[in-house]
């Protein structure tokens, strides 16, 4: 069994390397070992440049051929990479960046932050001329870390999920064993590579010597493309969000493709109506369905085959289903799931005072708190029932309404600002805003949508907002959230 | 169908579908409206399937992207050349 996550990668290259490793819509393609030695340039580039074990590479481009080999040079170096949304605003992304403290930074050069400067427009030979790098003098981890997500913050700036080669391999190694997948297989690369969906993507796939369809972030938010590209792809795999699934069904005009080699779809992020999935599930009635479960603090954790034949007259969501054999779930008093075991992350980077509030120390194991409320269906199998705290799951993303309701009230025009979920008419969870504004004030709501842009990604920009003359308030003087959502 | 019908149809439906409050006036036709995020491109989505039905035309799953459909102007003048 590999400790590296990159070995997943080469060992098959080894196996077999003139299997296609990376595809792409344009028709440009690689296999494992062109992939290999792309992998091995940008490695002796980035040791030139004094990567170490330790570094942290923070990487903002678009899915490419490129960046799949820098991820992978980056974690043969003994380095972690950090992949940051293409769409991330400046603020925001100055906000990651000091944070992170990386010791390279690549993107566009006109993406690049004016408060680093030190830019160099030249990268090997390999790489799309378009990226550039600027090498920073970083301070080195002493973990083994394997990549950093960033994820909405409740208490402000994004928080960098940190995972471990451990924590990575723990969840490739249960995939590999839960479903019977081999290099005849074709994957899509449809989430970002900033979502840990990918993590499944890349590294199962690599593990498996299959191919990899990597779908550029614009066909992502085309579902009738999306929908011929896969179809004319043959993808055998997917694993997405319920939300993009229901764009396929509802927009994508499936029925009009070809999806005989599809296979297995796997959907995790949030809850999948049942009257979407159940018409998903009769469009590709020969295909498996599985509910897979788990914050991006845990990777997977609990997992439910979709039973067929369809229960008609079910109206509730699917459970979470049982646990995942390498962990060990408990209940709280209260309700909240926790989870110990070898996925479990080593915590945020760089804030100790959100680790102490997620992590329980229980019968000498660490359990994280999912912060999920759940309840026991058989031993050891689960059904979620809702959240403990504010968060709100929009199109898999996680959004903590505490971050937009802060954008929100930096509008100098702003008094009072609150965020709650709902579901628009075809079931897919909403943000509304409501806003109150300071005397006088006179503000559109595109001013709003313009203000929240700056500062937030698109998925965190309310959907609607209300201007209300004052926000109702609990007898304790809080903003009464239950009421606005009434 | 005449372009400003197009265009008040196009208009109704944004701001039936999206805007909580908003004034009609706010809408302007050339202002961007995926790439700033003032419509959501699942709002987008559902237009094209309405537009479809409405003016009986069928958009190719290339053309369902945002350069034909980031500004009134540009959504109208799509559905015109569809329809010639």
């Amino acid at each position: 069994m590999s400790s590296r996550l990159q070995h997943l990668f080469f060992d098959s290259a080894k196996k077999d390397g003139s299997h296609i490793a990376l595809a792409l819509a344009s028709g440009e393609q690689i296999t494992y070992e062109a992939l290999s030695e792309l992998v091995n340039d940008f490695l002796k580039y980035f040791k030139a440049n004094g990567i170490v074990k330790g570094s942290r590479i923070a990487i903002m481009a678009p899915k490419s051929i490129s960046t799949v080999a820098i991820f992978l040079a980056t974690l043969e170096c003994g380095a972690a990479y950090i992949p940051i949304d293409i769409e991330t605003p400046k603020e925001r992304l100055n906000q990651i960046l000091q944070n992170l403290d990386p010791h390279a930074f690549i993107a566009y050069t006109s993406d690049f932050p004016s408060e680093i400067l030190c830019q160099q427009l030249f990268l090997t030979k390999a790489l799309n001329e378009s990226l550039s790098i600027t090498f920073l003098p970083g301070e080195n981890h002493s973990e083994d870390l394997a990549f950093i997500l960033y994820t909405s913050g409740s208490t402000g700036p994004p928080k960098g999920v940190c995972i471990t080669h451990e924590n990575a391999l723990a969840f490739t190694d249960w995939s590999l064993a839960t479903f019977s997948i081999s290099n005849k297989d074709r994957f899509s690369s449809i989430a970002p590579f900033h979502f840990d969906l990918s993590v499944f993507d890349l590294y199962v796939c690599f593990a498996c010597g299959g191919t990899l369809f990597l779908v550029d972030e614009r066909t992502t938010k085309n579902p009738r493309l999306l929908a011929e590209q896969l179809s004319k792809q043959n993808i055998s795999i997917i694993y997405t969000t319920p939300s993009l699934l229901s764009l396929l069904l509802n927009f994508g005009k499936i029925e009009k493709n070809n999806f005989s080699s599809l296979r297995m779809t796997l959907f995790a992020g949030e809850i999948f109506p049942v009257q979407h999935l159940h018409a998903l599930m009769k469009q590709w009635s020969h295909v498996s369905f599985y509910n897979l479960y788990g914050p991006t603090e845990t990777n997977v954790c609990t997992w439910f085959e979709i039973p067929k034949p369809i229960d008609e007259q079910r109206t509730e969501p699917y459970p979470i289903g049982k646990v995942c054999g390498q962990l060990e779930a408990k209940v709280s008093e209260e309700g909240e799931l926790l989870i110990a075991g070898p996925n479990v992350t080593i915590g945020y980077w760089k804030r100790p005072d959100l680790d102490l509030k997620i992590f329980w120390e229980l019968d000498g194991k660490t359990y994280y708190r999912t912060g999920d409320h759940v309840e026991s269906i058989h031993k050891n199998e689960y059904t979620y029932t809702g959240r403990m705290d504010r968060m709100i799951k929009k199109r898999g993303y996680r959004i903590e309404p505490e971050e937009v309701e802060a954008v929100l009230m930096q509008h100098p025009d702003v008094m009072e600002a609150a965020i709650i979920s709902d579901r628009d008419q075809d079931d897919f969870t909403i943000l509304i805003g409501f806003l109150s504004l300071r005397p006088k004030a006179e503000i559109s709501v595109i001013a709003i949508k313009e203000h929240c842009l700056s500062f937030l990604p698109s998925y965190m920009i309310p959907d609607q907002i209300y201007f209300i003359d004052s926000l109702p308030k609990t007898s304790s003087g809080k903003i009464d959230l239950k009421k606005l959502g009434q | 169908m005449s372009q400003d019908e197009i265009r008040q149809t196009v208009r109704a439906f944004l701001i039936d579908n999206i805007y909580a409050g908003i004034e009609n006036a706010e809408l302007k036709d050339e202002s961007p409206l995926i790439s700033t995020r003032i419509i959501d491109s699942i709002v987008a989505l559902k237009l094209v399937s309405y537009l479809e039905e409405k003016f009986n035309v069928e958009f190719e799953a290339h053309e369902v992207d945002q350069d034909n459909l980031d500004t009134i102007n540009k959504i109208v003048s799509f559905v015109q050349s569809k329809m010639k």
